[in-house]
């Protein structure tokens, strides 16, 4: 399968970059929850942030390729590939000229996989595709070198309510719209983060293993992988559409409500995705035979984390009731610092998610014994006392050299 | 009826959180579990309920 895709590669800082704009690996599940937390209240208008957040990154991927040449086609195949190599599906823009047209999408990891990461029966009340609506729209922008707010669209149908195929209608706007401009990288520390820490676990060859194995899309422009459907997805866009949530909640009397879905997103992720890593044949394979303790289970998946784009992860402190996790470039800080400046609280949401939800595999659920991680499972082990709960004590976003994560068990 | 007959263990207070945000309540969030609903907020929570239990 060939696809021709922007420059591509390890950066820095614990970064992935497509372009000039930095990956991070979510799976259906996060992405599931997390739009549910966005959608709740109609007021908020988050389904036109969704969609331009999504604009925003999809413009910015393609004008920052400098392989894309000049020729519109040529653009667009490109933002084909892109979608499918991401793990979005297949996006066909056969049909549109400058002027817009329909957009087809026959598999979206959005109108697809989110209704796999749905509690079983659960009905949509609306379209989960806004990501490819606003995609297309910032795609068809870029190749034309127009505005990236020039096209406007609108979502015919869904796959998540109709199970057809997706259909997006793009058309020119009289005057472009405001779409916000892409942070790539945000801003980054100076500082060098310490070596991992001490465990049996041989983290560089656990990252060279890692970056070994093929994560592209498949035929279907999925990433099924470790029990979830993965996107190696735009960090800005999950960033933009967070704080955007948690900026318009201000004033609400809502913020903690808002910030606690937030994290219990990135619990869900876990659950799911570490979870899924840690049951693997290539946990298996790689680092199960490094595993000596309890703890290495820890160190383990956070050498994996480590892969994941989130930034760099170091266990600071570690016993069977407590784990402290230093991340020097957080993407979620990196990101709020790019686009908004200094933050005036933690807003490392996903990652207190993470770490909680990580403690809660290893030593409230016992993943070594590989359990089936289905809703069931998951409400068993919420519901338990004895569960851990995260807590941000440091924050780069807030000016501090690090973000630092505390989950504790809750006795 | 109760805030915990209606939301019960933590899982319901996760739906409870969607909720307070959906109907735009956070002193939802501030009652006991144990407190009586009446009728109308226990109706305005209950089709709530409903609401976020979809996709």
């Amino acid at each position: 399968m060939s696809r021709q895709l922007p420059p591509m590669g390890p950066s820095d800082h614990g970064r992935v970059l497509l372009a000039k704009e930095p990956l991070v690996f979510h799976c259906n599940y996060y992405n599931y929850y997390l739009q549910k937390t966005l959608l709740l209240d109609d007021e908020l208008g988050m389904e036109d942030v969704i969609t331009d957040a999504a604009c925003e990154v999809g413009y910015a991927v393609l004008r920052g390729a400098t392989n894309a040449g000049a020729d519109p086609q040529a653009r667009l195949q490109m933002a084909q590939d892109i979608f499918a190599q991401l793990g979005f599906g297949t996006i066909d823009f056969s049909a549109v000229d400058d002027n817009g047209g329909t957009v087809k999408v026959p598999v979206s990891h959005y109108g697809r996989c989110m209704t796999m990461a749905a509690p079983d029966g659960t009905e949509f009340e609306r379209p989960q595709n806004y990501f490819d609506a606003g995609f297309a729209a910032g795609a068809l922008a870029a190749a034309y070198e127009k505005d990236p707010g020039a096209y406007a669209a609108s979502i015919q149908v869904c796959q998540s309510k109709a199970g057809a195929p997706g259909e997006i209608q793009l058309s020119l706007r009289d005057a472009p719209k405001d779409i916000a401009t892409a942070c790539g990288q945000g801003h980054h520390t100076d500082d060098v983060p310490p070596p991992p820490a001490a465990s049996n676990i041989d983290e560089p060859a656990v990252l060279e293993a890692l970056a070994g194995l093929d994560l592209g899309g498949n035929e279907e422009g999925l990433i099924p992988r470790f029990g979830v459907m993965l996107t190696f997805h735009f960090a800005n866009f999950y960033n933009r559409i967070s704080f955007e949530l948690h900026r318009r909640m201000g004033g609400s009397g809502l913020e903690e409500a808002a910030e606690m879905l937030l994290v219990n997103a990135g619990y869900k992720c876990a659950f799911h995705t570490f979870g899924g890593i840690m049951t693997s044949g290539e946990w298996d394979a790689v680092v199960k035979p490094q595993i000596q303790s309890k703890e290495d289970w820890v160190h383990g998946m956070v050498a994996c984390v480590n892969a994941l784009g989130w930034g760099v992860w170091r266990v600071h402190e570690l016993t069977e009731d407590k784990l402290v996790v230093r991340i020097w470039d957080d993407y979620e800080s990196t990101g709020y610092t790019g686009m908004y400046g200094k933050a005036n609280t933690g807003i490392s949401f996903l990652a207190q998610g993470g770490v909680a939800g990580l403690m809660n595999l290893v030593y409230h659920a016992d993943v070594s014994q590989k359990p089936t991680l289905d809703e069931a499972f998951y409400e068993e082990i919420f519901e338990q006392a004895g569960g851990f709960e995260p807590r941000q004590t440091k924050c780069q976003a807030m000016g501090d050299a690090y973000t630092e994560i505390v989950a504790e068990r809750v006795k | 009826m109760t805030l915990e007959d209606l939301f019960p263990g933590r899982m319901g207070r996760v739906v409870l959180t969607r909720v307070a945000i959906r109907v735009r309540r956070p002193d939802v969030l501030k009652m006991a579990p144990t407190a009586h609903l009446d009728d109308k907020l226990a109706a305005l929570l209950t089709d709530a309920k409903t609401q976020v239990q979809k996709g």
